[in-house]
């Protein structure tokens, strides 16, 4: 797969795991290994819950992108500006799990950054390079 | 596979076991079980992961804030798991140093000193 993969879920709690299935599916769609595709799984999941840990109220989309260049592959997952909560910097862990989340995210991508995009969007973004 | 946790007791340990995926969506029902069993007087508990195919950052926050209830309470958490993909989250954030992690379910149970 060299195509960008664009998808849009509901942003809450119980579609977390229709993200991961696809981020699992399109890894190894472009060429990831198996044990590759288990990382891209295990940071969607977490760019995933970080953004809903920021989101206020029900209702809405969580846009996921996924673009494959060369044998790297970048992922964004936008929350709306409407549903974002933004209490405090973003990138301030401010819970024991979100840190556990960031750490994973900064451990497992090869640059990671969760941030308040123009309008008010909260953006979560990382990259693998040279797998594949 | 459906999210679920087995509750029971032997002697005076809780196990749990549990089934699924643990996100954020399902740690909440986690978190339930291990309420529900330390409330029911077990403060030595097995957290049995060994049916678990994949646990993200949601679940560490569950399983952290179990074994500081059960040290407080006097007991003690084991884990069992034996899964490279579900260790591999243990390991990144340094928390397979703070947790006793066993491969069976046997080994946890005789490490917590069951009498069975």
């Amino acid at each position: 797969m060299t195509e960008a993969v664009a998808l849009a879920i509901p942003a809450a709690p119980q579609y977390v795991a229709l993200a991961r299935l696809a981020a699992a599916e399109i890894a190894l769609k472009s060429g990831f290994d198996e044990a590759a595709a288990e990382d891209v799984r295990l940071a969607v999941s977490e760019a995933c819950t970080s953004i809903l840990r920021h989101a206020r109220g029900s209702g809405g989309l969580m846009r996921l992108q996924f673009r494959p260049d060369g044998d790297a592959l970048a992922v964004e997952v936008h929350l709306p500006a409407e549903r974002a909560d933004l209490d405090g910097a973003l990138s301030d862990a401010a819970s024991e799990e979100e840190r556990f989340g960031f750490a994973t995210l900064e451990h497992l991508a090869d640059d990671f950054e969760m941030i308040e995009a123009e309008g008010g969007d909260v953006v979560v973004r990382f990259t693998w390079r040279g797998l594949g | 596979m459906d999210f679920q946790v087995d509750i029971h007791r032997d002697g005076d340990i809780g196990v749990l076991g549990v089934r699924g995926e643990v996100d954020v969506y399902t740690a909440p029902k986690l978190k339930a079980a291990v309420v529900e069993t330390m409330e029911g007087g077990c403060v030595r508990l097995v957290v049995d992961l060994s049916e678990v195919g994949f646990m993200d950052s949601s679940g560490l926050g569950v399983l952290v804030s179990a074994l500081k209830r059960t040290k407080d309470a006097g007991g003690a958490l084991r884990l069992v798991c034996g899964d490279e993909r579900v260790l591999k989250i243990f390991r990144i954030t340094g928390l397979s140093k703070v947790f006793a992690i066993d491969a069976s379910r046997e080994s946890a149970m005789s490490a917590m000193g069951a009498a069975s």
